[in-house]
């Protein structure tokens, strides 16, 4: 039996594909605009909050997937809001405070995860298991995913502005802190949606490493987003596919692709990467 | 250069008179937590003019400007423009933030950046239309930006910088130009080059004003210095507000 039909042939590989397919695109649109914030730091921080909040949902109602979405959203949002309030009131960064909370976030998550003794159903979590989507998480992830993205081209315009400049926004009348806000909550939403094909650790690499690859080469924002988002959707399906034929874990298939793949792009890139780089002093010797 | 048509045009709501083309700060305080930062500052003038702002470092220039435009929240006072006091932020005014403020790797061309100077006449969805390409053309042009149009904008010099934004302050027909240090870090010519244009701007009935820390210039690339210390200590023609004893306050000794 070919690969093809091996995929094709079963329910499970068909809901893993299109899962995949959309997560991938919305993750590395929304990561597009992560990376041009330069606040790939910030969502790293945010992602760490996915673990503990899925110990605090296992806590609450026990370890389902209810319950672990829900606490990875209420744990992401208090760290998020917390980092921002912290930061708006005193001289430490936003940056700074969410890596303390996170942290002990963290420490306080694998207390409890070994108390109540499910400390090893929560692997699925942690690294994802998108062989396991079933046609309700199928839904989920759909109207999540075309919710973000309904927002993020409603509002592309006044985005765009507060990312280059939130001075210049401000001063014609954006309301940024709303968008800063907004953009923060759907980050939160995409990373829980992301749990299931890539798990908690992984999921920043699908966030920000297709856009990431895409900035080395493009000097557009609507090319970043777009190409980012059609580069998360299609490496996301291979790996996939990949995975069934191979058996390897789709989530350390996909985190370890957009790795290798990055690195690549900043050894090629023309005018931003290594190659450039070398070419550049070369030049310059002679 | 070709030359706008004169603004008074484009502005029917102003209402007739000397308040057409004023702007008037009214006893305007600032304040960053307990710190004053602005104590009373109250003045006026008009399109056509350009104002460079002086004062040390910590004298509130850029708290003034970003007051003006509305970027500070804990502000009082009133701020006038064309006879009406602002209260929502208008087009109309536009800030430049100090270029080491931008992020200057961000993915734009200068077209694309100048382009971002219509969104706000086109709101969320509209496409760019004919009126808006030839405004974005028109101050290219005027910004002599031409042959860069296409390049990403951390591939200019300073000075290119600093007229890209100015060309996209234009493209979204601001009338008050208000820039924080355009100055700061340019060699001679590019200064020379900068100071005509915004010179040109000011006679085509703009009114300009810039945070400027250069006191041997200042004569020569503005008509009308405003000296503050978090209050204002001198506003008039650029030789009488350079005399030393108001500079002496100013600066501190």
């Amino acid at each position: 039996m070919s690969i093809w039909q091996q995929v094709m042939d079963y329910g499970f590989s068909q809901r893993a594909l299109l899962a995949a397919g959309m997560i991938g695109f919305v993750n590395a649109y929304l990561g597009g605009y992560v990376v041009l914030k330069r606040s790939s730091l910030f969502a790293g921080g945010l992602t760490h909050t996915l673990f503990p909040g899925i110990a605090l949902g296992a806590l609450v109602a026990g370890l389902n997937p209810y319950s672990a979405l829900f606490g990875a959203v209420v744990m992401a949002l208090a760290a998020g809001l917390g980092a921002t309030g912290i930061a708006s009131v005193s001289r430490i960064d936003r940056d700074t405070a969410l890596a303390i909370l996170y942290t002990a976030a963290f420490g306080g998550g694998l207390i409890v995860l070994e108390r109540i003794g499910t400390y090893v159903n929560i692997e699925n979590y942690l690294f994802g298991s998108i062989l396991a989507v079933g046609n309700s998480d199928l839904w989920f992830v759909y109207i999540a995913g075309a919710l973000t993205m309904t927002l993020l081209i409603l509002l592309q315009r006044p985005l765009l502005l507060y990312l280059f400049s939130p001075d210049v926004a401000a001063s014609q009348g954006i309301p940024v802190h709303w968008l800063g806000h907004g953009l923060a909550a759907l980050l939160v939403v995409n990373m829980v949606i992301s749990l299931q094909a890539v798990g908690a650790m992984l999921t920043l690499g699908l966030l920000i490493a297709p856009a990431a690859m895409v900035y080395l080469f493009v000097n557009s924002v609507r090319g970043i987003l777009w190409g980012g988002g059609l580069l998360g959707a299609g490496v996301s399906v291979l790996c996939v596919v990949l995975s069934i034929a191979t058996d390897i874990q789709t989530g350390p298939a996909i985190a370890g692709t957009f790795g290798v793949l990055f690195l690549l792009a900043f050894l090629v890139s023309p005018s931003y990467g290594l190659a450039a780089v070398v070419l550049k002093r070369f030049q310059m010797r002679s | 250069m070709k030359v706008l048509p004169p603004l008074i045009q484009s502005t029917p709501t102003a209402p007739s008179g000397c308040s057409a083309h004023r702007l008037e700060v009214i006893n305007l305080h600032a304040h960053y937590g307990p710190v004053c930062a602005l104590h009373g500052i109250s003045f006026e003038t008009t399109c056509g003019r350009s104002v460079a702002l002086i004062g040390g470092n910590g004298a509130g220039k850029t708290t003034l400007m970003k007051a003006i435009v509305g970027l500070l929240p804990g502000t009082t006072g009133e701020i006038r423009w064309q006879g009406h006091a602002v209260r929502k932020r208008i087009p109309d005014i536009a800030y430049l933030p100090q270029r080491q403020d931008l992020d200057w790797r961000f993915p734009v061309t200068v077209r694309s950046l100048v382009e971002m100077g219509r969104y706000a006449h086109l709101g969320l969805f509209r496409r760019l239309g004919r009126a808006d390409e030839q405004a974005v053309e028109a101050a290219i042009e005027t910004m002599q930006l031409a042959p860069l149009s296409s390049r990403q904008i951390g591939a200019l010099s300073g000075g290119q910088q600093q007229r890209a934004f100015i060309a996209r302050a234009l493209a979204q027909e601001a009338h008050v130009l208000l820039l924080d240090e355009p100055f700061a870090g340019l060699d001679q010519p590019s200064c020379e080059t900068l100071g005509g244009l915004l010179r040109s701007l000011a006679r085509e009935g703009r009114l300009i004003m810039a945070s400027h820390h250069d006191l041997s210039n200042v004569n020569d690339l503005f008509d009308e210095a405003l000296l503050v210390n978090r209050r204002l200590i001198a506003f008039g023609p650029p030789p009488e507000v350079m005399q030393t004893a108001a500079l002496k306050e100013a600066f501190g000794s």
